[in-house]
């Protein structure tokens, strides 16, 4: 079939010449992919998924037969069995949420002193400004719930749910200016390349759900902001199969699902099967594991067809539901739709939900823009932990609220008694998770009176992934990737399980 | 101590090899003998002395290896001394009874008792000894009779406890752990690294580099820190190939050395102990403790291992199954909603599950018709620690078939009809933390009184 070129032969001694170098080619690159199939093999996470492939009862067979890791995961007692990460894009202000500093309040258009800032890196928007004012919060705080935790009057809804919360407020991250920060919070490098959270747990832990992505990335639809690539949730050097597949923000989250007019799509099964088949051959022939993984996707295409209208129908939800999420969750593509979906995925076994809110850059203008944020995610945010937890969908589900970093005391712009900008700050931040495995009603570490610098307890990024990866049973040191000849994994060399955050 | 150069112990270490050889030789060379007498065969002396001088040769490398992997200082002196003598007294006798066979000495008053079967004699006694004496060097005095019918079980008895307070914490806790994974190395006549742990007094002197633990701060411990590595570093113990310390008797050796001070009589009454080191510690002596509320035992249960066909068998009828630690044979079991139609009876399914009964410790049959009656089967998982039956025709008179599941920790009832009767019943399950109830019979009332909320286990009821 596709080997036709062995059979081509000329009698002209020019061509002769030219065949035998091909030859040669060919002979190169199919052992080179040979053996780069070889190595594949061995990295197969689990025993079963490939050999039923281009089989007609592929489906059926691969589901019902018990599948062992063969990374040898999980590494101890998973808490977590999903999760859901709701990153607000841009980087929220910890002063006007979480972080309420009283102490700066009279030290409202002072210089901030240098032995604060300490000659810290500024980004090229706020570096040459000549003074840097202090802009203390306009917001009001309050303590709430059995923990008595301070949030701002912009999070009413979040507000009643503290005591499920861990807050942490001593975030650091390395990087300044938002791509190489968002990459490195989800990736655990600032360069692109490398697998993202979700393909790590992908791989490491395949899928509990076979008719559906194992990691799905959900975008408020009509927001602006810093620009969001599908390699934030991409798989790197993983096998191509771990990457996050993207439901569009809308009626359709995934398209030309139907079938089209005038076809029934009953013999469907059988082209998928023949095409399988086309597939083995080029596959036996080149031996290149992208073949494989095309031929995995289109499978998964073909169970979503009946899996993504079931899960995403919202009409079964009922009207209190509805309102639970807030008005917004009735129009698709919205935050608070997209949290609604979110615990739909997640009842149906998906394991990472990756949800992006932009509109967090508050350069200017901070306190209007910020309200108007919180208008539209407060709610949903809060809604989604009581849905899940009235389902008892907390108990093993993971929930984390956090931008890729802060921002600063100082105000970037004009500061006048009811305006101020921020600009961006790496060195303290907040973060919020909730759920499996993690302490309720409780706050981990402290920063200084400006929320400028840590002072207790300082949790870097590498330092949340470790612990990430430890409520999925995962030791971070020991899920790695051989690729280009080193290994690597999500935390590089770095990271420790922040053993205070665990229940 | 000098250092032994790693050259010299190379070689030393093809010592165990090569002892063997005189061994063989000088063996067959008696065998040869005594076939020769009985067979009145000649023929079969002719090697006689081929064998002897080769047994004697192999025997002379054989002692300067053993004096080479002597140097590294890992055995105890007497016994060392007395395997040195006897092993260099059965080389002489060889090389004495080849010189005899092959007449290069003549002593006329021996050529009358029939000397080369009265020295090969000796040659045999002379290898037995020396070999056993060896055999006691690397595997301690008590190997070999260890298992031996007459040997009345030496283990120490300790003296049976009135309570755990009484316990002393060494003999009764630390002690066993030592002896259970490290005494093999580090004993009488083994001392790798310079360290023996049979006596105190040696426990305290340590090893090569000194004391191995600082009385009140096991931080600075060398025996903490080399148990507490890296599994795959170089300096790990025991050393690779050996079962581990688990993370409970890492626990109660730093509880010793932190809150025992690394004391050898002290008790567990007399030192300020957590709940959770008694919890261990009852654990470890086999004793019951009531902790001072709702302790679970964070230890996993040892199960025994399920065949991957069960498994496959078991997957096949619907069920899903991952494993949640893995080579623990420990799973979490799922069947996806609407397995099991309404029109039919959930026993059979539920029943396939009984045979990996010890193994599930979290267990999802919700939306699956699961009946009061079929609570009867959930109740024999005993280990299970998370329940999720909701979405499931059950009611109060089902809750008592679970009383039994003593490790349960969570219980999703949501979309069930339980109600009130049933909280008296929750509470009395000491392990029991959340029960989901969204959507059942029961309100908030119910779990107010005054204004106050139950508090164990707590009960989570709808958000609206
Ligand atoms: C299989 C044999 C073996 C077992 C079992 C074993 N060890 Fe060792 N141990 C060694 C060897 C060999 C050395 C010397 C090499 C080294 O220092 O790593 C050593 C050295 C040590 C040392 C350093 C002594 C010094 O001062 O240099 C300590 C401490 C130690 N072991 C503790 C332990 C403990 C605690 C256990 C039980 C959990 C244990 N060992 C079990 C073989 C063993």
């Amino acid at each position: 079939m596709c080997n036709g070129h062995d059979t081509l032969k000329s009698n002209n001694k020019d061509l002769q010449e030219v065949e035998k170098q091909w030859d040669r080619r060919n002979f190169l690159t199919k052992t080179s992919l040979g053996l780069g199939a070889l190595a594949f093999g061995s990295l197969l996470n689990s025993e079963k998924a490939w050999s039923n492939l281009g089989n007609p009862d592929a489906e059926s067979t691969a589901a019902n037969s018990f599948i062992k890791n063969r990374l040898g995961l999980p590494h101890h007692l998973p808490k977590a069995k999903r999760i859901v990460y709701l990153f607000q894009s841009g980087g929220p202000s910890q002063l006007d949420l979480w972080d309420y500093k009283p102490k700066i309040k009279d030290m409202f258009g002072q210089d901030l002193p240098e032995s604060v800032r300490q000659g810290q890196r500024l980004t090229a928007m706020s570096a040459l400004q000549e003074n840097f004012p202090i802009a203390p919060s306009i917001m009001d705080f309050k303590q709430y719930g059995e923990s008595r935790a301070w949030v701002s009057e912009l999070m009413p809804y979040t507000s009643e749910i503290v005591d499920d919360l861990c807050f942490i407020k001593s975030m650091q991250t390395d990087q300044i200016n938002h791509d190489p920060a968002i990459t490195f919070m989800q990736t655990g490098n600032q360069l692109p390349g490398r697998p993202s959270m979700g393909a790590w747990l992908s791989y490491g832990l395949g899928s509990d759900n076979e008719n559906l992505p194992t990691f799905i990335t959900l975008i408020t639809k009509n927001m602006t902001g810093q620009p969001l690539y599908s390699r934030l949730w991409g798989n790197g050097f993983l096998p191509t199969e771990h990457q996050g597949v993207q439901f569009r923000s809308g009626k359709d989250p995934v398209l030309y699902l139907s079938d089209p007019e005038n076809y029934d799509g009953n013999d469907r099964r059988k082209m998928l099967d023949y095409l399988g088949k086309l597939n083995d051959v080029q596959h036996d022939t080149y031996g290149d594991p992208e073949i494989q993984a095309r031929m995995a996707q289109y499978e998964m295409a073909f169970r979503m067809q009946t899996s993504v209208p079931e899960v995403t129908d919202m009409s079964d939800e009922p009207d209190y539901i509805f309102d639970l999420y807030g008005e917004d969750s009735r129009d698709p593509g919205t935050y608070a739709a997209n949290c609604l979906m979110a615990r739909k995925l997640l009842e149906k076994d998906v394991k990472f939900v990756q949800l992006y809110h932009q509109g967090w850059d508050q350069h200017i203008g901070c306190p209007e823009g910020i309200r108007a944020q919180c208008k539209r995610t407060d709610q949903a945010n809060a809604a989604l932990i009581k849905d899940l937890k009235q389902r008892g969908m907390l108990e093993d589900t993971l929930v984390v609220w956090g931008g890729e970093f802060g921002r600063t005391v100082y105000s970037q712009g004009q500061l006048t008694q009811s305006d101020y900008g921020r600009d961006h700050h790496p060195k303290a931040f907040t973060m919020w998770m909730a759920g499996a495995g993690v302490k309720p009603g409780f706050t981990y570490g402290e920063t200084d009176d400006f929320s400028y610098n840590v002072v207790k307890d300082p949790v870097h990024v590498h330092d949340f992934h470790a612990t990430l990866m430890h409520l999925f049973g995962i030791d971070h040191e020991r899920l790695t990737f051989k690729h280009q000849g080193r290994r690597f994994r999500l935390t590089d060399v770095h990271g420790h399980v922040v053993n205070d955050l665990l229940s | 101590m000098q250092e032994t150069s790693d050259f010299v112990l190379f070689l030393g270490r093809f010592h165990p090899l090569v002892v063997h050889l005189p061994i063989g030789f000088l063996l067959f060379a008696f065998l040869l003998e005594i076939l020769a007498r009985f067979q009145k065969n000649k023929a079969l002396t002719v090697v006689v002395p081929l064998a002897l001088l080769s047994g004697a040769i192999s025997a002379l490398v054989a002692c300067i290896l053993g004096y080479l992997l002597s140097q590294s200082g890992e055995y105890e002196k007497s016994m060392l001394d007395r395997h040195f003598w006897v092993g260099i007294g059965t080389t002489v006798v060889a090389f004495l009874a080849w010189a005899i066979r092959t007449d290069k000495i003549k002593i006329s008053a021996l050529q009358k008792l029939k000397p080369n079967m009265a020295l090969l004699t000796l040659l045999v006694i002379l290898i037995g000894i020396t070999g056993h004496y060896g055999g006691n060097l690397t595997h301690g005095s008590e190997y070999l009779i260890k298992y031996a019918p007459f040997n009345a079980k030496a283990e120490k008895e300790l003296p049976p406890l009135a309570s755990l307070e009484e316990a002393q914490i060494y003999s009764y806790l630390v002690e066993p752990i030592l002896e259970q994974k490290c005494m093999g190395c580090h004993n009488s006549s083994k001392q790798k690294g310079g360290l023996a742990m049979h006596t105190p007094n040696l426990l305290v002197k340590g090893g090569k580099g000194g004391a191995i633990f600082n009385a009140g701060n096991s931080a600075a411990s060398e025996l903490i820190k080399r148990v507490t590595l890296a599994e795959d570093h170089e300096d790990f113990m025991p050393p690779e190939g050996k079962t581990p310390l688990t993370e409970e008797e890492i626990s109660l050796l730093t509880y010793w050395i932190d809150q025992a001070n690394a004391d050898f009589g002290i008790t567990i009454a007399s030192v300020e102990t957590s709940e959770e080191i008694k919890q261990l510690a009852a654990n470890s002596l086999g004793l019951d403790f009531e902790g001072e509320k709702n302790m679970v035992s964070t230890k996993l249960p040892e199960v025994p291992p399920v065949d991957p066909e069960l498994l496959d068998e078991l997957s096949a009828s619907g069920f899903k199954i991952r494993e949640l630690v893995i080579g623990a044979s420990l799973f979490d079991v799922s069947l996806p909603p609407n397995t099991i139609p309404s029109n039919q009876n959930a026993q059979p399914s539920l029943e396939l599950l009984l045979k990996i009964r010890a193994n599930i410790i979290r267990l999802d049959v919700s939306e699956n018709h699961i009946s009061n009656e079929d609570l009867a089967i959930v109740g024999q998982f005993l280990n299970l620690r998370q329940l999720q039956l909701e979405k499931n025709p059950i009611d109060d008179e089902g809750i008592p078939k679970l009383m039994v599941l003593k490790q349960l920790e969570s219980i999703n009832l949501y979309g069930t009809k339980i109600g009130k009767a049933s909280l008296p019943l929750f509470s009395q399950l000491s392990s029991l933390k959340t029960v989901y109830a969204w959507q059942t019979n029961l309100e908030k009332d119910d779990i107010t009184f005054g204004n106050k909320n139950l508090t164990h286990p707590k009960i989570i009821l709808g958000a609206l």
